[in-house]
């Protein structure tokens, strides 16, 4: 549960070792690269990334070919330099483009002819040379189709010169034809369009009768399926040909290409190439084997702070049980390089917070089932984090006698252990399990307060530390106040004395009210000048502020005791509803019920839980600005730019 | 009040209304080349899929293909009526006196030019049977008297006669649309006021009355921006009621000297205010974004059943506009972006 020491590698070789240094870096998966600035003479390098063209063309034959790129080892490749890979995808994408062509040409005839089919199949009533129709001297025909909804429009035409048939009809279009004289044609087909006539153009090489023509048609169409088989089978082979080294020449173009887009956070002068980056220091032994053997790149370890501009990114450490937690820090935040990790506190609350809100021995076991079914297919902190809560569900479900909504399913177990019943009714202990949260919620904000003069002292910053209202001051105030209020109600001793108040309540208060300049007073530093007006205005208003804060956010995990309520309450519903059931239906009530209750109420008190942890813990000590540990990789992403 | 059972009508309105185009559809549709890609994506994406199925999308007829969209527009609407019978109640009628009306304005306009044989290609198909006067012989008339003589018998024949000719013996249309528009408001909201109970009635007319506003501001901006007519004569063909503008803001607005005056005028009343106006560039299509956020609110606000059908209609109809004019951009040419412009969502 901290963070990883880190220290600052600068490599210093010759530029044509370059691509050999960023390609180890990237192996060891722990270089956190620093883009060079340009200083002392040294310059950024600007070129152009060789490998972008070809990998593009490779990701562009694949998709051409249907081929799925995915990363497959490259070692067997046996094209070595820029330019042997090129000339293997321009030679392979130009073969492809050929038969591509070829079978695009084949299918395109091939609609064109299914097509004429489909004409020829409604013209089949007209026993006539279709050459002979459209040759016509002095009469235009026109054939295709008109929208059903328009015949009746047509009737407003009859006058004019065109005859018009129709001979055949589906639900939108009757297939049609119009006769008009050549002289006429301009007026007729203008009214035709009007009507949304759309005019089926017959194909020149059809010119005997319907019926003959789409006799040959079916023919043709025939060979030219069995033409387009052909062609799909030999694309299929080449496709087959091709694939293994296409797939391995990606993954090498990609890394060449990744690797080769890092050199722009090299810095070069007099052909000598500086590269800068952080690395855990458990890994400096594996920097220093890895270039051990290569006399002219030299190496220098540098201790992290070294570079003042250079932001030191984090790299969390954490145990076995709470590393998936890393995943909730890092949505907050992660902590800067001199900064507490606090993945440990949040795996713990969250677990035990979860648990309590979600106590239910069945659901919680189905909880941490589906958590390692998930696991074992994705392997991601989501997961693992289900199984974690779902056990402690099940635990607090195992106290709380509660098996998917039966409540005294586990009275036998109870009785086993010498108990009477089981240990904790929920729904007749209302007032204990509120005031049980209140308690818990005490005890998680006085442990921020205290990890917050933890982390201020550390940080020698005393105003947060010491005078602040989660400091520790605020901690005797925020104490004195609840053990006063503790004796008062629940004990009947009034323990409210002046001195009491005085010492443990009105001091603080005024120490907090002071904050500001006790605390530059401590650090040696200058107070900033501001009207005492102002001072006294926004200072009383804040320590105002902190007061209620105190109050609300205390009361605020009530919430924790109101879902142990809500969950018994919701179950107790679905056992209501399947008891007015009969027969096998009251079984799935109490499935889909179960399932139902999981996932709300699973949802909900992730989220709570979730709030508690941020606003009611982390605000109080930790603030998330740290720059995450990003160690260079190689991208196999298979979408090229 | 509603009658708690149409409510059921109202749920189905709001959900119907849930399936609409988006932003997203837009911008998709505006983005493509060709009318046939417009065609599939409606029939992959959209509710329109019915309204194409059967549909060669292919070869189809760009007219064909709006023709199909306004017409599955105005099918829902039905659809809707039908579903708690509410088709024989005399306000859900106003959408056939509103496509009346619009027919007859066309048919004035292809009269005037004289060439109404290309009238009756664009109308919609329902009216050849629905409509209260002869479609067919109204396409077929060639002088004012047969015109009269097809509408003899409905209320459309006091006005078209009132409207009179003009100086070249054509119909006086600018009279004949404001004559036909008001008639049209005038049964509407006296059908609200005798048929619509309390609460519902506020919605409506309060629609209605932004409807008023609306149109009246839009044709005085065209008179005034692109006729540069007087004050009298733009006052004579605005709609003579009363809409939410109070009569000093439309005075206002009436006498600005030009369009600048006419614009500043415009920004201090409550559309301008809702609106933060300042340039006249896409003015129109402003106003029709204006009037449809109130549609909007008013769908998803509306305690009757009257008013959520009544905005749902308008709306339906911005969709089928906002489609067409998609197409239409596709088939000239347009920029992406000069499409987007007249797209209303």
């Amino acid at each position: 549960m901290s963070i990883e020491k880190l220290e600052l590698l600068r490599i210093k070789a010759p530029i044509e070792k370059l691509d050999g240094i960023l390609e180890k870096c990237c192996e060891s998966a722990c270089f956190h690269i620093v883009p060079f600035d340009e200083k002392g003479g040294f310059q950024k390098l600007k070129e152009e990334n060789r490998y972008k063209a070809p990998l593009k063309s490779c990701a562009q034959l694949a998709n051409q070919l249907g081929i799925k790129l995915e990363y497959v080892d490259s070692d067997n490749l046996e094209l070595d330099s820029a330019e042997e890979m090129k000339l293997w995808v321009d030679k392979a994408k130009s073969n492809a483009d050929k038969l591509t062509s070829e079978l695009n040409e084949a299918k395109d005839k091939l609609s064109e002819h299914t097509q004429a089919l489909t004409q020829m199949n409604h013209l089949l009533s007209l026993n006539i040379d279709l050459m002979k129709i459209f040759s016509l001297k002095h009469m235009t025909i026109r054939v295709g189709k008109l929208p059903c909804e328009n015949l009746e429009k047509l009737k407003r035409y009859s006058e004019k010169p065109f005859v018009f048939i129709h001979y055949d009809k589906d639900s939108n279009y009757y297939w049609s034809a119009y006769w008009v004289p050549v002289s006429e044609k301009d007026e007729i087909d203008s009214i035709f369009e009007s009507l949304f006539f759309e005019r089926i153009y017959v194909p020149d090489f059809l010119t005997g009768t319907p019926a003959e023509e789409k006799k040959q048609l079916e023919n043709e169409i025939e060979l030219l399926k069995i033409k387009v088989d052909e062609l799909n089978s030999r694309v299929s082979e080449f496709k087959e040909k091709i694939s293994d080294t296409l797939k391995m020449l990606f993954v090498r173009l990609k890394m060449n290409e990744s690797n080769f887009a890092l050199r722009e956070n090299a810095a070069v002068k007099d052909g000598i190439a500086k590269l800068e980056g952080f690395i855990p220091v458990a890994k400096k032994e594996y920097f220093k084997a890895c270039f051990e053997d290569e006399s002219k790149i030299e190496l220098e370890f540098l201790p992290p702070d070294s570079e003042r501009d250079t932001i030191i990114p984090v790299k969390l450490k954490n145990g076995a049980f709470s590393r998936p937690f890393a995943m909730f820090v890092e949505m907050y935040g992660l902590p800067s390089y001199s900064g507490f990790n606090p993945t440990f506190f949040v795996a713990l609350l969250y677990t035990l917070l979860f648990g309590m809100m979600f106590g239910d021995l069945g659901q919680g076991l189905l909880i941490a089932l589906v958590g390692m079914i998930m696991h074992k297919k994705t392997k991601n902190a989501f997961s693992s984090i289900l199984i974690r809560i779902g056990f402690s569900s099940a635990f607090f479900g195992l106290v709380f006698g509660s098996v998917f909504g039966f409540e005294e399913a586990l009275n036998p177990f109870y009785k086993m252990l010498g108990f009477e019943e089981k240990p904790i009714e929920a729904t007749e202990n209302t007032m204990l399990i509120l005031f049980a949260a209140i308690g818990i919620g005490v005890a998680i904000i006085l442990l921020s307060m205290l990890l917050n003069v933890f982390v201020n002292l550390k940080k020698r910053d005393f105003t947060q530390s010491i005078f602040g209202n989660n400091g520790i001051v605020g901690i005797v105030f925020y104490a004195a106040l609840l053990y006063g209020i503790v004796m008062t109600i629940g004990f009947s001793r009034n323990v409210f004395t002046p001195v009491f108040i005085l010492l443990l309540m009105v001091v603080p208060l005024v120490l907090m009210f002071f904050r500001e300049p006790l605390g530059a007073l401590m650090e040696g530093k200058k107070l900033e000048k501001v009207p005492v007006g102002d001072f006294i205005a926004s200072n009383f208003f804040e320590v105002f502020e902190f007061f209620l804060g105190y109050a609300t956010n205390t009361l605020s995990f009530v919430r924790v005791g109101g879902f142990v309520l809500s969950h018994a309450g919701m179950m107790s519903v679905v056992m209501l509803l399947s008891e007015m059931a009969s027969g096998g239906a009251n079984i799935v009530i109490i499935i889909i019920g179960n399932i139902f209750v999981t996932c709300l109420e699973g949802l909900i008190v992730g989220i709570q839980v979730l709030r508690l942890q941020f606003y009611e813990f982390f605000s109080r000590f930790y603030e998330g600005n740290g720059v995450a540990f990003d160690p260079i990789k190689v991208n196999f992403s298979t979408n090229v730019e | 009040m509603q009658k708690p059972h149409l409510n059921a009508t109202i749920a189905k309105a709001r959900a119907l209304w849930g399936k609409r185009l988006r932003e997203e559809d837009y911008k998709r549709l505006a983005g493509f080349t060709s009318v046939t890609d417009v065609a599939e994506y409606l029939y992959e994406n959209t509710y329109y899929r019915d309204a194409l199925s059967g549909v060669d999308l292919r070869t189809i007829h760009r007219g064909y293909l709006e023709s199909l969209i306004r017409t599955s527009a105005l099918n829902r609407y039905l659809n809707l009526c039908d579903f708690q019978k509410l088709s024989n109640r005399p306000f859900f009628e106003f959408y056939l006196k509103s496509y009346e009306i619009n027919e007859l304005m066309r048919f004035v306009m292809y009269f005037n030019s004289g060439s109404t044989e290309h009238f009756l290609s664009k109308v919609p198909t329902f009216l050849l049977k629905d409509a209260s006067f002869d479609i067919h012989a109204l396409s077929k008339a060639q002088t004012k008297d047969e015109l009269l003589a097809v509408i003899r018998h409905t209320p459309y024949y006091d006005i078209i006669n009132e409207a009179g000719l003009d100086s070249k013996n054509r119909i006086n249309y600018p009279r004949c649309e404001v004559l036909l528009r008001t008639y049209y408001l005038t049964r509407l909201r006296s059908i609200v006021e005798k048929t619509i109970d309390n609460s519902e009635r506020d919605e409506l007319i309060m629609q209605i009355n932004q409807q008023i506003d609306l149109i009246n501001i839009i044709n005085s901006y065209r008179l005034k921006a692109f006729f540069d007519l007087d004050n009298s004569a733009v006052m004579e063909r605005m709609l003579p009621f009363k809409g939410r503008m109070s009569n000093d803001q439309k005075q206002k607005l009436m006498s600005a000297e030009n369009i600048d005056e006419y614009l500043s005028a415009f920004s201090h009343s409550i559309y301008g205010r809702q609106l933060g106006y300042e340039k006249a560039l896409f003015f129109e299509e402003n106003i029709s974004r204006l009037r449809m956020v109130s549609a909007k609110r008013g769908l998803m606000s509306a305690r009757g059943v009257s008013s959520c059908l009544y905005c749902l209609d308008y709306l339906f109809g911005i969709e089928a506009d906002n489609i067409v004019t998609i197409i239409e951009g596709i088939r000239y040419k347009k920029p992406y972006d000069v499409i987007m412009n007249y797209v209303i969502y």
